[in-house]
């Protein structure tokens, strides 16, 4: 109550709100503050400054706009940009931020120094953590030691749930200190503060303002692949700075970076309850979409659902397009009566049906690869009808198999996917799998 | 066929234009997908003779007060129903300041006041300030009817600075001065169409219109994109 009064009040500019971030102005606003940058909206060779895109449309007299991040505020040929420089790290004393009490296993700790040493030395670290295994918790101690130091850090992801999911985690973790959450329709009005925690695309608005970038699930769309929201990570940070990558299914660059020594990794191989991960099982089906034309299932799909029907045990079933997902669910009620509910990406109902299904109320869920991540039921099984398409990425595989085993009572669980051919993203997946558990079988000996 | 992109709701569509059009450079690619643009309701049946609202089997109650305001009775006709829909286009178009969006409508536009346009002595649309065209960098009027370009007098009607009137409240909007002024006498006498983007209070048409009727304008219609 007290803070938003206090905001509403504070009218003049704060110089502080210009440290390291990109502040749209017109052209024709003079700077209102000696440390004020003025900087130009497109580079010498019409790159955005913003966004590094060069996709302009015209405007009237001689003037553009970059049409790729318009909806950040439009920059233009009649705008400019006002930045400040972040000022330098002062270690208020060396004090503790972190007020969470909970502890971290062995591993977790390991996982924690390895990140923290990367911060001293000013390196990059992937840390590769199997879904399931305490990621965020094993990045307190990190934020932390930054922090001490005076640092400025920013907790990013591309997925705007899971920022939303980490923002009461990271407020009660850090609860002395002030927070912000910036998203598209961020409620809050920005204010400098030395933690940030933001969607990618938010990294936009900065420029050298991070001594530390975290980037949660930075394999999911749409930072994955997407040339903008790369140029925005690596501008958003200062020149001397570390980026800890946080992924259960690193990019084939990520990998590859790591393979060829460039990026020091850490593993998380085991989940929290130590178990390993459910391995991916396979099965061949002729043409699916055939029989689902004419409203059947494959056999073996059918025979696997009767099983379900028998013993009560929950299920999700992934398939490729939304437009399967009404006849599937026809085909199944024609076969058993136990209760499912179809969601896709667009549903209105979402997060009622998640709920639905989290509350036990019905059996399974038909879905598409929109229920890959972020989302937790206990004890349930998986099947993926027509595995084998291209809509399945490795990645994609990976994430729907992570869902398997969540929890102590069930650390197993079956992971089944219902294919014509196999192909090279199932083999890769598989073979990640199979690699993750080597490592985490390796660790439970060396114990 | 080519896949574009949506400028309101960001989903990919396919367009319609044949393989003549591209050979010709005919194509003309629409900034709105067509499901997006079925939401956007057409202006037709009864409508009030002088603002052109639609739905009103009479004279509205706003256009009542407005013949009791000035001496001279605007008429009004619009392409489509200002909803949500039409917010969210304008917000996207004005103020986010799409520049693409300004095609979205042009054909339908043109179709239906094509003519009128071209009958009148004198084209003239609602200005933006000097403020505006400095920051949003265009005139989101003569965007929309870009194809009446080369009959459109930008240079006769102007407006002053002030609060822009989308930021003030409907009370302050219908009491606000008059802002509009003229930089040529070229109106005495003609008939003139008078174009807007939105006819919302009315306020702005009517200000416009009583600044052309006092230089001694002859007759004025306005024409809207919605009402």
């Amino acid at each position: 109550m007290s803070t938003a009064f206090f905001c509403v009040l504070k009218i003049v500019t704060d110089i502080s709100d210009y440290y390291g971030r990109l502040c749209l102005k017109s052209r024709f606003d003079s700077a209102e503050d000696a440390k004020i940058q003025v900087l130009p909206p497109f580079d010498k060779q019409g790159h955005c400054y913003r966004c590094g895109q060069k996709n302009h449309a015209d405007l009237p007299n001689g003037e553009f706009f970059c049409t790729v991040c318009l909806q950040m505020g439009r920059n233009s040929s009649l705008a400019c940009f006002h930045w400040a420089q972040e000022p330098a790290a002062d270690a208020r004393n060396g004090q503790s931020w972190l007020t969470w009490q909970g502890t971290l296993t062995n591993k977790q700790q390991q996982v924690a120094s390895e990140i923290i040493e990367s911060i001293d030395s000013g390196q990059d670290r992937l840390v590769w953590a199997v879904t399931g295994a305490g990621k965020t918790e094993m990045i307190f101690p990190a934020i932390n030691h930054a922090l001490k130091q005076g640092k400025r850090v920013a907790m990013v992801s591309p997925r705007i749930d899971v920022i939303l999911e980490l923002a009461p985690r990271l407020r009660s973790a850090f609860s002395d200190l002030d927070l912000l959450l910036l998203y598209g329709d961020t409620p809050e009005k920005y204010h400098y503060t030395k933690l940030v925690l933001a969607t990618t695309h938010q990294l936009l608005k900065f420029k050298e303002a991070f001594d530390l970038l975290i980037i949660d699930e930075v394999d999911s769309f749409p930072f994955r692949g997407d040339p903008m929201l790369a140029f925005a990570a690596e501008k958003a940070k200062k020149h001397q700075s570390s980026t800890v990558y946080l992924t259960a299914t690193p990019t084939a660059q990520l990998i590859k970076d790591y393979r060829q020594q460039r990026l020091p990794a850490s593993f998380l191989p085991l989940r929290f309850h130590g178990h390993l991960l459910p391995v991916l099982t396979f099965t061949r089906i002729g043409d699916w979409h055939k029989q689902l034309t004419k409203g059947r299932l494959p056999k073996k799909l059918v025979d696997q659902i009767l099983l379900y029907a028998g013993s009560g045990q929950r299920f999700l079933l992934f398939l490729p397009r939304v437009k399967d997902l009404a006849p599937v669910l026809k085909a199944i009620s024609k076969i058993t009566d136990i209760k499912g509910l179809a969601v896709h990406a667009a549903d209105p109902q979402r997060k009622e049906k998640v709920q639905q299904m989290r509350d036990k109320s019905v059996q399974f869920l038909v879905t598409t690869t929109i229920l890959e991540r972020g989302v937790t039921f206990p004890g349930i099984d998986v099947l993926i009808l027509g595995a084998d398409d291209e809509i399945f990425s490795t990645n994609a595989i990976v994430q729907i198999a992570g869902r398997v085993g969540r929890n102590n009572d069930r650390p197993t669980g079956l992971v089944l996917a219902f294919i014509e051919e196999q192909t090279r993203a199932l083999k890769a997946a598989a073979a990640q799998i199979v690699f993750m558990n080597r490592k985490g079988q390796a660790q439970r000996d060396g114990q | 066929m080519a896949s574009n992109r949506c400028l309101l709701c960001g989903d990919t569509y396919q367009a319609n234009s044949s393989f003549s059009d591209w050979l010709f450079g005919n194509s003309v690619i629409d900034p709105l997908c067509s499901p997006c643009k079925n939401r956007c309701q057409y202006v037709k049946g009864s409508i009030c003779q002088d603002c052109g609202r639609p739905n009103q089997a009479e004279l509205c109650t706003d256009c009542r007060i407005w013949r009791t305001k000035y001496n001279f009775v605007l008429t009004n006709r619009a392409l489509l129903s200002y909803d949500s829909f039409l917010k969210d286009f304008m917000h996207q178009y004005k103020f986010v300041g799409d520049y693409r969006l300004r095609s979205a409508f042009s054909s339908e536009l043109k179709e239906k006041f094509g003519k009128q346009i071209s009958q009148s002595e004198l084209v003239i649309p609602v200005p933006v300030s000097r403020q505006t065209m400095r920051d949003r960098g265009f005139n989101q009027v003569t965007g929309l009817f870009s194809f009446a370009e080369k009959k459109m007098r930008s240079d006769i009607l102007c407006v002053a600075d002030k609060a822009q009137t989308s930021k003030l409240g409907r009370r302050d909007r219908l009491n606000k001065d008059n802002l509009f002024f003229l930089k040529s006498k070229d109106c005495v006498g003609r008939e003139i169409a008078l174009l807007d983007d939105v006819y919302t209070t009315g306020t702005t048409l009517h200000q416009a219109a009583a600044c052309l009727y006092e230089a001694g304008a002859k007759k004025i219609s306005t024409i809207s994109l919605a009402r």
